[in-house]
C-alpha cells in the first residue's frame, strides 16, 4: 500500500462503531413497516405430550387478531433442520420439548398478539418424558424421534489402544459432564417479512447464514428460492445460536405470506433462553495412559451429547468432538465414540467451540492428573507431547505448517511464572492456584467441499466494493474483508465497500460458523481482490509496454516505479473502455473428509491452537471461586486486526470463565427453572480480571496474509485451564460444571489431604 | 405474559402530605413506586398485580442523610449510591456501605432505595441484615402521624410487615455507638454482581481483651424473613472468642435458621456456609477489622 500505510496487521476500529455507539444501527427491532402485525408463537408446556386437540376459535374472535396458524396451515414443507428435516415449524400430533411450537397468531398489535397466544387451548395427553441421555440410549426407553433416541454415532480408531495402555506406566480414567448452556447474546431472535407486489418475500432477520434461512423459508412456503430474499439486519451476536434455527423467519414468513401484511416476529429473553438452540451438555468418559517418561501412549473415550429435541447440528458437533478428542498431541493409540442422543429438552446445536470445550475440560483435567502423577509440571509435561511441524493428529493428518500451540506453552510458563509470586492471600480459608488449559480448533466445518466466494469491483478511481456472503455478526468479519482489499488494491480503508448479509446480492459463503469467515472468506476477498488488481496491472501493462510484475497499484493510479511513470485507473479505464473491473474470487480449503468407520482423515486445512492460563482463588468457607488473574496466548496465524483479535480473546475468557463457574439451564423434570438473566448467571465485569493477551503468529501457508480464526480456539481451553487451577488451588477436583459455589464445596468435604499445603 | 403499559397508572404527588392523603382516602389501593428496581422486574414478569402507583421518587421529605451526635438517620429514598459514598456511613455502618455496594450493579444502585429494600421484604435482601445489625429504627408515616418502630421485628413472617396501607416508611435511623467495633459483611452469590444471596450474613462485635462485651448477628436467606440471631448472640456476649465459644456458638446458629432448597442453593449449602462464616467473624473479631474479600487491583504484565 502506498506511503507504506498498511492495512493488514493494524488494529483498525470496526468501520460501524461509530454507528453502533451512536445507536443509529438497525436491529430488527428497530425496523417498522407500513401496516405491520405482530406475531407470536403458542408453545408446550409440557416436554412430552401428545396433541389432542388444538382450539383456536377464541383467539381467531379477538378484537386485531388476523391470523392464528396450526400446522395444517403451513402451505409447504412442515419440517426444517440443517442436517436433518426433524424440527416441525409447528407441532401437530406431539410436542418433544418444554417450548415446542403448536401454534403461531399475529395482531395488529404486540399486546394483542399475547392476548390471542393465551387465548389458543391446546389439550394435551402429558407423557412421561426422556431426560437422561444415557437411559435414553437404551432401547426400551420411549423414542424422542421416530428413528431411535441415538441420533448419531462417530468414531474414530487408531492404533489400539490396548497397545498403548499396555504400554502405559500410568493410567488416569475419570467421567465428567458438562451442563446445557445458552449463547446469551444481547439480542434476541426476532424476524420481520414483507411481500411485494410480485408475490416475493422479502425477510430481515439477524442471523448467522441469511442463505440457509431463505431455503428453509422458501422450502415452508413452497416456492423458489428465487422468490425469497432474506436481508440480514445488523446482529447482536450469534455464537452459533443464530445458525440452523430458522424458525423466527419461517414464522415471520408464513404471517406475511398468509395476510399480505409485513409481519414481525421478536422473541422476548424468556423464549429465547427457553426455545433457541444450546450447548450440548455431555458426558464424557475418558482413559489416558502415558510412559514413565511422560509420553503419551493412547487416549481412549466415550461421550454421549445431549442433543435435545431434535437433531440440529448434533451429529458434527459430537463429530467434532470426536476429532478433536485427544487435543493437540501426537498420540500413537486413540479410540473415540462418540453420540449425539435425543431427550425431551430444548435443541442443543452450534455454540462456539461446538463440542471441543467440552472433552476440553475432560482431557486437561486428565492430563493435570497425569503430570502429578508422574512428578512432572503441567506445562512440561504438554509440551514432551504437544503438536509440531510434521505431526500426525490422532485423524492420521500430516500437519506441514503452522503449528503453533508449543510456542503458546512457553509463552504460559512465562505468564505462569509472572503470576506465582500472587498465590499468596494472607488468609487461611482463602487459596490461590495456577491452572493451564490447552486445546486446538479445526478450521471450517469438517466435511468438503466448503467453499467461500468473493466478488470485487474496482472502480475508475480506485475504490471498490467487496461482496461477499459471509455475514458480519459482531465480530468484525466486515472490517476484515475491508482490510484485506484495502491491503491488495492499495487504498485506505474508507475507499472500500463492503456488502454481505442479502441473499439477493450476495453469493452464498455458507455460515459465519466453524472458524471460517477469516480464513476461507478472507482468502474469497483476497482472490477477488488480487485478480482485479491483476487486470488492472495487465491493462496497465499494456499502456507502459512492460510486464505487470513491475508495477504497482496504489490509491487509483498504477505506478512504474523505477521509471516515476504513472496513469489514474480512470484514464486506463477510459482508454481501454472499461467502466469497472469485476473480479470473482473462490477458495475451498484442502481436506478429505473422515472416514466413517475409522475417523481418519484430514477434516481441516489448518488448525488454531491455544493455551490459557488461569489464577483463581477459592474460598473454603464458602465454595466461591474467583478467577484472579488469567493470560491468553493463541496461535491465530497472522492477526490482519490485532485489536479485534483481542477482542474475540476478551470475549472468550468471559464466555468461557462464566461456562466453568456460573452458567447453566437448571431443570426440573424437563422444564428450564431460570429462563431469565436474574436466574441464568453469566459473569459480569466485576466477576473478571482484565485478561492478558498474548498473540502468537505462526503464518499459514494457505490462510490471508498467513490468517486462521480465533472464534472458537479461543473458547476451547478457558473451562479447563479455570476448572484446573482449582485443583492447583485446593486439591479438589471438579467433574461437573459448572463449579458453582454448592460444587466446590461439596467436593472439598471430600477432599483427601493436599500434598503440600500452602 | 408481559404487561400492557397503558392498562396502568401512575400520580406523582408534589409533597409527602398529598400523598398520604392520597393512601387515606382509598387505603391500599395506591402502591408506592420508590426507584421502582422491585416493581418493575414484577411488571415485565406480568406478576404485578396493582394498577396504580404513587410516585414517591420526588419527596424531598423521604430524601437525605442526616447525622446527630446520636444518630445517622437515612431518608426511606436513600438510594445505595447514596449510602456507599456517605464518609460516616463509611466510618461507623461499613456493613451498610458493604452491603450497598454488592446490591445489583450499578444502575440498580443509582435507582433502588433502602425503603424499598425493607418494604419489598424479601429474605434475600442485601441491605437488612446490616440494617438489623445496626439496631435500625424505622419512622412509618400516614395521614393522622407518625411512629418509631425498632426494624427487628418489623417482619413478621414471610413478606409480612408492621406497615398500614395507609403508611409509608419514611425514615431510617442508626444510633451511633462511639465505641470501636468490628465490622463483618458478606455476601455469598455465584456472582459479584448483580446475585441474588445464597447467604448473606453481617455481624458487629465489641471485643475487649479476647472476650465478646457484645455482638449482634443477622442473616439473610436462610428463613421466611431476614433474621436476628438472638439466641447465638446470647452464646457469644461476655464470652472469650475460643474455639469452644464459637462451636457453642455455631450451635446456636444451626437452630435459629432454617433454610430451605431452592434453584438458587440448598438448604444443606446455606446452613453450612452460614456457621463457616460465623466462625470467620469471630476469628476475624481477634484481629483487625475485616469487611470480606473487597475488590483486588490487578498487577498487570
Ligand atoms: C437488576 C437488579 C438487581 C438487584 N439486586 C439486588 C441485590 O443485589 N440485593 C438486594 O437486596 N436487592 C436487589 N434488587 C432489588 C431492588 O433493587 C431493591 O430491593 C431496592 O432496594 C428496591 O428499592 P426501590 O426503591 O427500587 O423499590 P420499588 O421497586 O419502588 O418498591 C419496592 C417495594 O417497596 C414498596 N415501597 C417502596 N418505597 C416505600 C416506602 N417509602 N414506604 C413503603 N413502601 C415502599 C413498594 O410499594 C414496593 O412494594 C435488585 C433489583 C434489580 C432490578
Amino acid at each position: 500500500m502506498a506511503d507504506n500505510q498498511k492495512a493488514v496487521g493494524v488494529s483498525v476500529p470496526r468501520i460501524e462503531a461509530r454507528e453502533k455507539v451512536l445507536g443509529r444501527s438497525v436491529y430488527v427491532d428497530d425496523l417498522r413497516r407500513e401496516g405491520m402485525i405482530w406475531g407470536k408463537v403458542v408453545r408446550s408446556p409440557h416436554p412430552r405430550a401428545r396433541i389432542v386437540h388444538v382450539d383456536v376459535t377464541e383467539a381467531r374472535g379477538l378484537p386485531g387478531v388476523v391470523a392464528v396458524l396450526t400446522a395444517a396451515d403451513v402451505p409447504g414443507d412442515r419440517y426444517v433442520g440443517p442436517l436433518v428435516k426433524d424440527q416441525p415449524i409447528l407441532c401437530s400430533s406431539s410436542v418433544r420439548f418444554e417450548g415446542d411450537a403448536v401454534a403461531l397468531v399475529a395482531a395488529t398489535a404486540e399486546e394483542v398478539a399475547e392476548t390471542a397466544r393465551d387465548a389458543v387451548r391446546v389439550e394435551y395427553e402429558i407423557l412421561e418424558p426422556v431426560l437422561d441421555p444415557i437411559a435414553a440410549m437404551s432401547p426400551e426407553a420411549p423414542q424422542v424421534q421416530a428413528g431411535g433416541n441415538v441420533a448419531s454415532y462417530s468414531k474414530l480408531r487408531r492404533g489400539d489402544v490396548e497397545v498403548g495402555f499396555r504400554a502405559a506406566d500410568v493410567i488416569v480414567e475419570d467421567s465428567f459432564s458438562t451442563q446445557m448452556i445458552d449463547h446469551a447474546y444481547l439480542e434476541p431472535e426476532g424476524a420481520v417479512a414483507e411481500v411485494d407486489a410480485e408475490g416475493k418475500v422479502t425477510i430481515w432477520v439477524c442471523s448467522q447464514y441469511p442463505h440457509y434461512d431463505r431455503q428453509e423459508v422458501a422450502r415452508v412456503l413452497g416456492v423458489s428460492l428465487a422468490r425469497v430474499r432474506v436481508i440480514q439486519t445488523t446482529t447482536g451476536g450469534g455464537f452459533g445460536g443464530k445458525f440452523g434455527s430458522p424458525l423466527v423467519s419461517c414464522y415471520a414468513a408464513l404471517l406475511a405470506a398468509r395476510t399480505g401484511r409485513p409481519a414481525k416476529v421478536l422473541y422476548t429473553r424468556e423464549e429465547s433462553l427457553r426455545t433457541t438452540v444450546k450447548r450440548h451438555p455431555y458426558r464424557i468418559h475418558y482413559k489416558v495412559g502415558a510412559t514413565r517418561s511422560g509420553k503419551l501412549t493412547a487416549v481412549e473415550a466415550r461421550f454421549v451429547g445431549d442433543t435435545g429435541a431434535y437433531l440440529v447440528v448434533g451429529r458434527a458437533v459430537v463429530g467434532k468432538s470426536t476429532s478433536h478428542g485427544a487435543g493437540p498431541y501426537e498420540v500413537p493409540h486413540v479410540k473415540m465414540d462418540g453420540y449425539a442422543v435425543y431427550t425431551n429438552k430444548a435443541p442443543a446445536g452450534a455454540m462456539r467451540g461446538y463440542g471441543v470445550p467440552q472433552v476440553a475440560v475432560a482431557y486437561e483435567s486428565l492430563l493435570d492428573e497425569l503430570a502429578r502423577k508422574l512428578n512432572l509440571d503441567p506445562i512440561e509435561f504438554r509440551l514432551k507431547n504437544v503438536l509440531r511441524e510434521g505431526s500426525q493428529t490422532a485423524t492420521g493428518q500430516t500437519l506441514l505448517h503452522s503449528v503453533g500451540v508449543a510456542e503458546t506453552l512457553e509463552r504460559a510458563a512465562d505468564a505462569r511464572r509472572e503470576m506465582t509470586p500472587h498465590l499468596k492471600t494472607g488468609k487461611p480459608y482463602l487459596k490461590r492456584g495456577i491452572g493451564v488449559g490447552v486445546s486446538w480448533h479445526g478450521i471450517g466445518a469438517a466435511r468438503s467441499p466448503s467453499q467461500a466466494t468473493a466478488y470485487v469491483n474496482l472502480c475508475g478511481d480506485g475504490s471498490a466494493t467487496v461482496l461477499c456472503g459471509s455475514v458480519d455478526i459482531g465480530q468484525g468479519s466486515n472490517t476484515l474483508f475491508s482490510q484485506i482489499a484495502a491491503e491488495e488494491l492499495g487504498v485506505p480503508l474508507d475507499q472500500i465497500s463492503v456488502v454481505t448479509g442479502d441473499t439477493l446480492t450476495t453469493p452464498d459463503c455458507e455460515a459465519t460458523t466453524a472458524t471460517r469467515v477469516t480464513y476461507l472468506s478472507g482468502n474469497a476477498v483476497r482472490l477477488a481482490a488480487e485478480k482485479a488488481k491483476g487486470t488492472a496491472l495487465e491493462l496497465a501493462a499494456k499502456h507502459f509496454g512492460c510486464l505487470p510484475e513491475h508495477l504497482i497499484l496504489a490509491r487509483g493510479k498504477v505506478q512504474v516505479p523505477d521509471a516515476a511513470l504513472e496513469i489514474s485507473l480512470t484514464d486506463l479505464f477510459k482508454k481501454h473502455a472499461v467502466q469497472q473491473i469485476s473480479a470473482l474470487g473462490v477458495f475451498s480449503p484442502d481436506c478429505t473428509p473422515l472416514d466413517p468407520e475409522t475417523g481418519q482423515g484430514s477434516p481441516h486445512a489448518t488448525y488454531g491452537f491455544g493455551t490459557h492460563v488461569a489464577l483463581v482463588e477459592v474460598d473454603q468457607e464458602t465454595g466461591a471461586v474467583r478467577l484472579v488473574d488469567y493470560a491468553a496466548f493463541n496461535d491465530v496465524g497472522k492477526a490482519i486486526n490485532p485489536q479485534a483479535v483481542e477482542g474475540q480473546i476478551e470475549g472468550a475468557v468471559a464466555m468461557g470463565t462464566g461456562y466453568a463457574l456460573s452458567e447453566g439451564m437448571i431443570f426440573d423434570r424437563g422444564k428450564i427453572l431460570n429462563p431469565s438473566f436474574a436466574t441464568y448467571l453469566l459473569l459480569t465485569a466485576a466477576d473478571l480480571p482484565p485478561v492478558r493477551v498474548g498473540l502468537v503468529e505462526a503464518p499459514e501457508p494457505t490462510g490471508p496474509y498467513g490468517a486462521k480464526g480465533v472464534g472458537e480456539p479461543s473458547m476451547n481451553p478457558v473451562a479447563a485451564a479455570v476448572i484446573n487451577a482449582i485443583y492447583d488451588a485446593v486439591g479438589v477436583r471438579i467433574r461437573e460444571l459448572p463449579a458453582v459455589p454448592e460444587t466446590v464445596f461439596a467436593a472439598l468435604k471430600t477432599r483427601q489431604p493436599l500434598p503440600a499445603d500452602r | 405474559m408481559r404487561s400492557c403499559l397503558p392498562d396502568y397508572e401512575l400520580v406523582a404527588p408534589a409533597n409527602l402530605r398529598e400523598a398520604l392523603a392520597l393512601m387515606a382516602g382509598e387505603p391500599g389501593a395506591w402502591k408506592p413506586f420508590a426507584g421502582g428496581t422491585d416493581l418493575m422486574v414484577l411488571l415485565e414478569a406480568g406478576k404485578l398485580p396493582h394498577k396504580r402507583f404513587l410516585s414517591l421518587w420526588h419527596l424531598r421529605e423521604l430524601k437525605g442523610i442526616e447525622v446527630s451526635p446520636t444518630a445517622v438517620t437515612l431518608g426511606a429514598l436513600t438510594t445505595y449510591t447514596e449510602v456507599l459514598r456517605h464518609p460516616v456511613l463509611q466510618q461507623e455502618f461499613p456493613c451498610l456501605c458493604q452491603g450497598a455496594r454488592e446490591t445489583g450493579g450499578v444502575a440498580t444502585q443509582n435507582r433502588g432505595t433502602l425503603g424499598g429494600n425493607i418494604a419489598n421484604a424479601s429474605p434475600a435482601a442485601d441491605s437488612p441484615p446490616a440494617l438489623l445489625v445496626y439496631d435500625a429504627e424505622l419512622e412509618l408515616v400516614s395521614a393522622t402521624g407518625s411512629r418509631w418502630v425498632p426494624y427487628r421485628g418489623f417482619h413478621s413472617s414471610y413478606k409480612q410487615m408492621d406497615l398500614r396501607p395507609n403508611e409509608l416508611i419514611a425514615r431510617i435511623r442508626l444510633p451511633r455507638v462511639g465505641r470501636p467495633r468490628r465490622h463483618y459483611y458478606r455476601k455469598v452469590g455465584t456472582r459479584k454482581a448483580q446475585a441474588i444471596s445464597k447467604v448473606v450474613f453481617a455481624g458487629v462485635a465489641e471485643v475487649e481483651g479476647g472476650v465478646v462485651r457484645d455482638v449482634r448477628i443477622a442473616l439473610g436467606s436462610v428463613a421466611p424473613t431476614v433474621l436476628r440471631c438472638a439466641k447465638t448472640e446470647a452464646v457469644l456476649r461476655g464470652h472469650p472468642t475460643v474455639e469452644s465459644t464459637v462451636a457453642a456458638a455455631q450451635a446456636a446458629l444451626a437452630g435459629e435458621i432454617a433454610p430451605i432448597d431452592d434453584f438458587r442453593s440448598t438448604a444443606k449449602y446455606r446452613r453450612r456456609v452460614s456457621l463457616n462464616l460465623l466462625a470467620v467473624f469471630l476469628q476475624s473479631c481477634l484481629g483487625t477489622v475485616e469487611q470480606g474479600p473487597g475488590p483486588e487491583p490487578w498487577y498487570g504484565a
